[in-house]
């Protein structure tokens, strides 16, 4: 393959390519067989780590363990001490009301309380995917889920999903949907496919998977779905909310 | 010794240490950077952040990072500038030309047996590239899921041009043929 068939497809897969490249790399590949093979070879590379994180690459065990991430602000400045103590035993004064007065919260509580939005990625083309058209169907249920009315996307995305039973990425949020407006059940039965799966939403859906079977009082698939979220390299972002969950089944 | 060489030697030594350090004082500045000077979301600049910390390791692991110029945070904020720098372009890549001219939609529906196919073929791919240990594992991911072009890999992976990441991601290539 000729060395600007090379260049244009690094752009190509770099996102930075132009209309008048785009163009260009078209006519090489319809001219040369070899180029074409090569676009197609690349795309399924491209497929191929799609899903996989780059911290499988390291060797050294302490270290891989090293890099969790601990919970924000669990590494305090010592000049936070202070600060620290005051919240402490206001804490402890509110826990002591809260002992008088509440009775403890129920499951329920403490899910919709450690529930996080996800927001819609469903823009972002990651490399090697689909450039497709989608329905206005499609559309309508994402604007819903972009406006966060929940069950209204949830509706919609179950039909979607019915129609293409095989996208992850329709089903994962769907199953967001569904948590987010508290149809737990129904958030189990969609998420249970995902975290099965490899797709890019596995790790969340991991956490989504473990509110819907906490709230439904499934406690061994809670602590299952929240302990593996909280082991994967990528369980980042709900890190705090998933053990909170957790400490209270 | 100096400092910031002490750095890279606390993290062979005590790396829980180390990394709660980073995660305890770079991560909220490198967020709050992110913010305030990239259009990112906290969500995606959390999972950059991470990102950035795994490459860092695997530059100490390989021994392409063996000398700091400044300390661990500043050089993590030059992965992270990178990596959001190629985010960015993979976002605005709905629109972009290009993608008309080479639609990779699967021609029809294929059905849950030929999805199972696919998924079994990216298996099959994906455990050659792994067997191929790294930098390959980490050049072709950088390359091909979070697109970053050759000059930001060479950045962020610590080589010398741009060119070696070329001919280094074409041997990759090459034996994946095989």
């Amino acid at each position: 393959m000729e060395n600007r068939a090379d260049l244009l497809l690094e752009s190509y897969f770099a996102n930075s390519l132009t209309r008048e490249e785009a163009n260009e790399l078209k006519t090489l590949a319809d001219a040369d067989p070899a180029v074409a093979a090569e676009i197609k070879f690349q795309r399924s590379v491209a497929a191929s780590v799609r899903a996989r994180n780059l911290s499988g690459g390291i060797q050294n065990p302490t270290w891989k363990e090293a890099i969790h991430p601990p919970f924000p602000g669990k590494a305090l400045k010592v000049s936070m001490w202070p600060r620290l103590a005051y919240a402490a035993a206001a804490t402890l004064a509110l826990l002591i009301v809260a002992y008088v007065f509440l009775t403890p919260p129920d499951i329920q509580m403490v899910v919709a309380e450690n529930t996080r939005d996800y927001p819609n990625k469903m823009a972002f083309k990651s490399l090697g995917e689909e450039a497709e058209t989608v329905s206005p169907e499609v559309i309508r249920a994402f604007e819903q889920y972009d406006q966060k009315n929940y069950r209204a996307a949830a509706e919609a995305l179950a039909t979607i999903v019915a129609n293409s039973p095989d996208r992850m990425d329709y089903r994962f949020y769907q199953g967001v949907s569904l948590v987010q407006a508290g149809q737990y059940q129904a958030a189990v039965e969609a998420l249970a496919v995902v975290v099965n799966t490899q797709s890019e939403q596995k790790t969340a859906a991991m956490y989504y998977l473990g509110l819907a079977c906490a709230a439904t009082g499934d406690k061994e698939c809670a602590k299952q779905q929240l302990n593996a979220y909280l082991a994967s390299p990528e369980g980042v972002t709900y890190k705090k909310q998933a053990q909170t969950v957790l400490d209270a089944l | 010794m100096n400092g910031k060489q002490n750095e890279l030697e606390d993290f062979r030594n005590y790396p829980n240490k180390v990394t709660t350090g980073i995660y305890g004082k770079c991560r909220p500045k490198f967020i709050g950077w992110g913010k305030e000077n990239t259009r990112t979301s906290a969500h995606d600049l959390d999972d950059i952040f991470q990102n950035a910390v795994i490459i860092m390791v695997l530059n100490i692991e390989s021994g392409r990072l063996t000398e700091l110029a400044g300390t661990l945070c500043t050089y993590l904020f030059g992965i992270g500038k990178n990596l959001i720098q190629a985010f960015r372009r993979k976002q605005g890549r709905i629109g972009l030309p290009g993608d008309d001219l080479f639609p990779i939609t699967k021609e029809t529906d294929p059905g849950a047996e030929a999805q199972l196919i696919a998924e079994q073929e990216d298996a099959l791919l994906w455990a050659k590239v792994d067997a191929l240990g790294e930098p390959c594992r980490s050049l072709l991911i950088l390359t091909y899921r979070e697109g970053l072009n050759s000059q930001e890999i060479a950045d962020v992976l610590g080589y010398a041009s741009p060119e070696v990441v070329r001919q280094l991601r074409k041997r990759c290539l090459d034996k994946l043929r095989k």
